[in-house]
């Protein structure tokens, strides 16, 4: 054929084939598998990749996180079972769950009423995560949820957040305005004054604080805990899914991570992202109010 | 607002980077795929081979009128359950695979179509001529029709191989680590989302600046003449 096709072709030979080998090497250096016997029974994590402190890729391009390194600290007490992780985006994960693409998914999950229905989840939970009334540092008018009548309140995701506050709503006859928000934007609208507070998880402060490091602005949360005085609204844990079907995984889970939990490791994990200590505030009385389920 | 800072393109920018071979990686997988189902389509098209030509317009069809990411979870999730019907469990396959496939069909629609009107474009008189001295079908096929229509359908590939490099960036919704996955996350973690997708376009815009020169050298050693700028 032509001499300049001929050079093309390998050249992009050459780059093709440089592609697919390193590629491969890459895929090798970010795999995420404890290495242990191959009798074990994998378990396929899903979790969201963009997750500050939870789940998340590092500097290093290790993915870490207190969910990776509490399922890192699983796959080491339980011999029969190896953990590798999926990153997902955070709609695909419970639907990857119900087509069996995923065993298990994370994702700072607490109940809900569409959960409950469709899925299972572990007995146990690894993080207390309160949703609490969020506002810039140097707020002194809202302190509590009665002070949230007539303002602007940022909620998102959870229709969870907005189902709370609408009951509020609905019992004492006030307003609020809701704005529904996506979460990553909840500290840059509260900055900007588009919200007067929000409704965020307790470690979500944190994250908050620490990107805004080194500026004068900072986050606090006030009031009480935002939660539902009963039903699954009432439960602050959050738990790992599974789908239906696999009960006896998640109590043998279940098992280890009340161990993991008691014996302090949890905290120990915690205390590499978190400043509080949420595990050991696991709220054991809704826990074991569906234990009995 | 979180200040824009410029500073965080260029932190961003080493680490997409190191993603570059498996969007590469994926993309040449495409582009084989591409080529192979382009090649058999157009045979079964041109040759109206009856029943396969009627399945093959209705793929086109499809491929042409899905979007590409509904193509993609159609077959992520789709293709495990049909399989499942046959006793094959494919469900924990990686999701690189389905990307692979997806796109290899879509683009490969995409060939097929530039191949045939390519083909069809070609000066009858020419084809005649060969037949005329005494060329037998394929001779001419293959020394006047086949050169003539790829002289003609080449740019198009640029088009193609562009667009199968813009789809890479969609293989994060199945759980596939490449360049978009990478930069999404560092930029939402950062909190620097805009400043990770303006490094994010500044290597896909480059990537796509070396394809379309790849092809200006290609056309102007081929047609032997002008060379166009297709960019």
């Amino acid at each position: 054929m032509n001499k300049k096709l001929r050079i093309m072709t390998l050249v992009l030979g050459v780059i093709f084939g440089g592609a697919a080998c390193t590629s491969t090497a890459a895929e090798e250096s970010s795999d995420n598998k404890v290495v242990n016997e191959s009798t074990e029974e994998t378990i396929l994590v899903g979790l969201r990749g963009d997750s500050p402190k939870v789940s998340y890729t590092d500097e290093n391009g290790n993915f870490t996180g207190y969910e990776v390194e509490v399922f890192k600290a699983l796959d080491e007490v339980l011999e029969d079972y190896q953990f590798e992780f999926v990153q997902t985006e955070f709609p695909s994960l419970f639907p990857s769950l119900q087509e069996g693409k995923i065993d298990i998914v994370g994702g700072n999950l607490r109940r809900s009423d569409e959960r409950e229905q469709n899925y299972i989840h572990l007995t146990r939970s690894h993080l207390y995560m309160p949703y609490r009334i969020a506002v810039l540092g140097d707020n002194t008018t809202i302190n509590s949820l009665d002070d949230l009548v007539g303002k602007k309140v940022g909620v998102g995701e959870g229709s969870l957040q907005a189902a709370i506050l609408q009951t509020y709503m609905d019992n004492t006859g006030s307003e609020i305005e809701l704005v529904y928000l996506s979460a990553a934007d909840y500290p840059s609208s509260l900055e900007a004054g588009k919200i007067d507070a929000v409704i965020a998880p307790a470690f979500a402060l944190e994250v908050y604080n620490d990107s805004y490091k080194g500026t004068d602005i900072s986050f606090k949360a006030v009031g009480e805990v935002v939660e539902s005085e009963e039903g699954i609204g009432s439960d602050s844990n959050a738990y790992f899914y599974l789908a239906k079907g696999n009960e006896d995984l998640r109590d043998e889970l279940s098992d280890a991570l009340y161990e993991l939990r008691e014996s302090g490791k949890l905290s120990e994990i915690s205390s590499d992202f978190f400043l509080e200590d949420f595990p050991s505030q696991v709220d054991e009385e809704k826990e074991a109010e569906q234990i009995n389920n | 607002m979180e200040t824009f800072d410029v500073s965080y393109i260029w932190k961003f920018v080493p680490t997409v980077l190191n993603y570059i071979p498996i969007t590469l990686n994926i993309l040449l997988w495409v582009i084989v795929l591409a080529i192979i189902t382009g090649v058999v389509l157009t045979i079964i098209r041109v040759n109206k081979i009856y029943i396969l030509a009627q399945i093959a317009r209705v793929i086109l069809s499809y491929s042409r009128g899905v979007p590409a990411v509904t193509q993609l979870f159609i077959l992520y999730y789709g293709l495990p359950r049909f399989l499942l019907i046959f006793h094959i469990d494919v469900t924990r396959w990686d999701g690189l695979i389905f990307v692979i496939l997806t796109y290899g069909l879509s683009m490969g629609s995409a060939v097929s179509e530039n191949l045939r009107t390519s083909l069809q474009s070609v000066d009858r008189g020419q084809v005649e001529a060969g037949l005329a001295i005494g060329l037998s079908r394929w001779t001419t096929f293959r020394r006047v029709t086949f050169p003539l229509a790829m002289e003609l359908a080449l740019p198009n590939f640029s088009n193609i191989i562009v667009r199968a490099l813009q789809n890479t960036s969609l293989a994060f919704s199945v759980g596939v680590i490449e360049m978009m996955t990478i930069g999404k996350q560092m930029g939402s973690v950062a909190m620097h989302p805009i400043e990770a997708y303006i490094a994010l376009s500044i290597i896909y815009y480059a990537m796509y600046l070396i394809i379309v020169y790849l092809f200006q050298y290609l056309e102007s050693g081929i047609i032997g003449g002008k060379v166009r700028k297709i960019a």
